[in-house]
């Protein structure tokens, strides 16, 4: 549940947009999972696309691409970067 | 290819010792399984089907007498989640029978995406063994302007690292010299401390800044490739043409193939008939064994081009792209996209299937994938559709040139499968067995230009697994049903077929499947194909073989005086739901870890397949 107004999760980027992990309203277990793919807290995600059908989502992190399912990328909240974006390097 | 580099065959020795067990790991698509075969060459032992229950390939490296490198399945991390990494970290700790704790590790990680993967270097190094790692791509990694300073790495890490490339051979004589320094070898001079995963990433950044680590320049061809291949409209439908293209050759350059090695294979048959002198021994070796063995043996090109697509689809990347693309579809059975590639293995064999279900970490989907994967289309049932529909199905036009009967039939046989599938996934998920939470997450992997080396091996690999299939099972059930139907012999001769004690053993069972509009023989062939489906067609291959009414006649003619088509039909879609395989029934039960699981899905499938038939043939019989 969510406990602040209408916090952003990855659910609410664009496709291009980029955004910093706050907190994740996940069991300890699938934290543990995530972190091996680069989710932790401060990381920077970039949403890059959906998958045709429009689910699972593909978000760039730590220079490659990872499927989330919608359900699981409502679950990470974020803050959106307001930098412009620029090139992706690393 | 460039093998200047590879490990010269001088034996190794050292005071201490010699490694006996190494250990290749790293995480997928880091390019392992391309160095263990570079390193091994063809000396692999593959023990990925039942009876040889080992999980791992192993293989005696060149240039090493009594060194054995053990290729571990590919890892994200060693926490466990899926039951590859449980496998993994069990042989880590010589917790897996038979194979004793490696002296040794070779960390397999990608340069191009090294951050990701310090995280399992942390772990593995963790671990106290003597580690070399091995940053593969190196070439790929300076191309695209990547940097490291190796050196720094190495003391970061604690453990030697050396730049390679497996897809070339360079840089393999570090691997030659860590190996050959033997136990002389310390383990890792400082363990990175991993107690939490932010201090891990923390160690990991660290090692990052101080190594001089600059990640390469993303890879431009994987993003404009994925603009296509998972375009909103393009991206199914490119996925459709694929997966029809792969079914459009297998069957429509397999066939032929197949049946220009029959024409062979009868021809050296008809060859060793005119050696052998009439009487029981010829008997023995051409209507037993060889018609028993050829029926099966013209299945190999079909089986082979399909393990090339599979090989193909999986080097290139665009495999994981098929699971992102059908994991909406999956989701709405309870499944995720996982599952498209050991169901779409399936279609091939469904033991390598149920073994890839290991990369699946939520236990409900992974079960519920094994439970369902016997049902997809696997090539052993292609002998026995093949057959039945060359004799009862005739080659008419049903859809203008572009589909006639026969292919529809063969359609609807590979159609019915996938339903039965998905409607057991359904029912799986609907029922007690609920989902556990463990989500889906997938990386996509840079696409990459398969290299020949690796499709060839993978070729090699099933090719000679079938081959020892028909070379053990199939050539003992055919040798029993040779005596069964030589015995009790009359005079030194064989009885008429009737007398025989096979007639008597198909005549015990014809009740039973007398509804079914079958008779005693195709219940022998019932009988025999609980073994392996394929049998079926050399059991009745030996049967018609020995029978002289049908001896000189091709199998299918025999057949047509033997089954009525209600019957006929009855009988593909029994075959279609049968469960029919021992080699299946034995991974599930490693897999699952007992015999509950693979008593189900045997009870299941044979109470649908003997229901079905019985209702097509009643239903049938009533127009024909």
């Amino acid at each position: 549940m969510p406990t602040t107004p209408q916090p952003e999760t990855l659910l609410s980027l664009k496709p291009g947009e980029a955004a910093i992990i706050d907190t994740f309203q996940l069991p300890e277990q699938i934290k543990q999972l995530l972190v091996r793919f680069g989710f932790i807290t401060g990381a920077e995600v970039r949403f890059s696309r959906p998958a045709p059908l429009g689910d699972p989502l593909l978000y760039t992190i730590e220079g490659s691409d990872v499927a989330l399912r919608a359900d699981t990328a409502r679950r990470i909240l974020i803050t959106k970067r307001i930098a412009p974006k620029d090139r992706e390097s690393r | 290819m460039a093998s200047r580099t590879h490990l010269s065959t001088a034996p190794a020795r050292s005071p201490q010792g010699e490694f006996r067990t190494v250990a290749l790991i790293g995480p997928p698509n880091s390019g392992k399984s391309t160095l263990f075969n570079r390193l091994t060459r063809l000396r692999q032992k593959v023990g990925n089907y039942p009876g040889v229950t080992v999980e791992q390939h192993t293989g005696q490296l060149s240039g090493f007498r009594d060194l054995t490198l053990v290729d571990l399945p590919g890892v994200y991390g060693l926490e466990p989640f899926s039951e590859d990494e449980r496998v993994a970290l069990d042989v880590l700790h010589g917790r897996m029978p038979g194979l004793p704790r490696p002296d040794a590790v070779l960390l397999v990680l990608d340069a191009t995406n090294l951050t990701r993967q310090l995280h399992l270097a942390a772990t593995v190094i963790a671990l106290g063994l003597p580690t070399l790692v091995l940053l593969n791509m190196a070439d790929l990694f300076a191309k695209r302007e990547g940097k490291l300073d190796v050196l720094k790495l190495a003391t970061e890490l604690g453990a030697p690292v050396a730049m390679i490339s497996a897809a070339s051979g360079t840089g393999l004589d570090a691997i030659h010299r860590f190996l050959s320094r033997g136990r002389s070898v310390e383990g890792p001079t400082l363990l990175p401390v991993i107690p939490n995963a932010p201090q891990s990433r923390q160690w990991a950044a660290q090692v990052r800044t101080r190594s001089g680590y600059r990640a390469p320049l993303p890879s431009v061809w994987s993003r404009r490739l994925d603009q296509i291949l998972l375009h909103k409209i393009w991206g199914p439908l490119i996925f459709i043409l694929v997966v029809g293209a792969v079914f459009q050759t297998v069957f429509g350059i397999g066939k032929p193939l197949s049946d220009g090695f029959q024409l062979i294979l009868n021809d050296v048959g008809a060859q060793a008939a005119n050696l052998l002198p009439e009487g029981l021994l010829r008997s023995l070796i051409i209507d037993g064994i060889w018609k028993g063995l050829s029926a099966v043996l013209v299945f190999l090109p079909q089986i082979l081009l399909l393990f090339l697509f599979i090989g193909l689809l999986e080097d290139s990347g665009y495999l994981a792209r098929a699971a992102l693309i059908s994991d909406r579809t999956f989701s709405g059975i309870g499944l995720n996209g996982k599952a498209f590639i050991p169901l779409l293995s399936a279609y091939a064999c469904a033991v390598p299937a149920i073994m890839a279900t290991r990369t699946i970490e939520n236990k409900h989907d992974r079960f519920a994938t094994i439970f369902i994967a016997p049902f997809m289309t696997c090539s052993a049932r292609l002998p026995v559709y093949t057959l039945l529909i060359a004799a009862f199905i005739p080659d008419t036009p049903v859809l203008g040139p572009f589909l006639n009967a026969r292919a529809a039939v063969m359609m609807s046989l590979y159609v019915l499968g996938f339903v039965a599938a998905f409607a057991t996934a359904k029912l799986l998920n609907s029922s007690a067995m609920k989902a556990s939470s463990i989500p889906f997450v997938l990386e996509m992997p840079e696409y990459r230009l398969p290299t020949l080396q690796s499709i060839a091996l993978r070729l090699v690999d099933r090719g000679t697994v079938f081959l020892k299939q028909v070379g053990t099972t199939i050539l003992a059930v055919t040798l029993v049903i040779w005596i069964l139907t030589t015995l009790p012999l009359q005079n030194g001769h064989a009885p008429a077929l009737e007398h025989s004690v096979i007639a008597t053993l198909g005549h015990l069972i014809e009740p039973v499947i007398k509804p079914l509009g079958f008779n005693w023989k195709i219940g022998v062939g019932l009988l025999t194909s609980v073994v392996a489906r394929e049998v079926m067609v050399g059991t009745l291959g030996t049967i018609y073989g020995t029978d002289p009414n049908t001896h000189s006649l091709p199998l299918q003619a025999a057949l047509r005086g033997e089954l009525a088509l209600p019957g006929a039909i009855a009988l593909m879609v029994f075959f279609a739901f049968a469960m029919q395989c021992t080699s299946t029934l034995a991974v599930v039960r490693r897999e699952t870890n007992g015999w509950k699981w693979p008593a189900i899905q045997f009870l299941y499938m044979s109470g649908l397949a003997y229901i079905s038939a019985l209702l097509v043939n009643q239903i049938l019989s009533l127009w024909w």
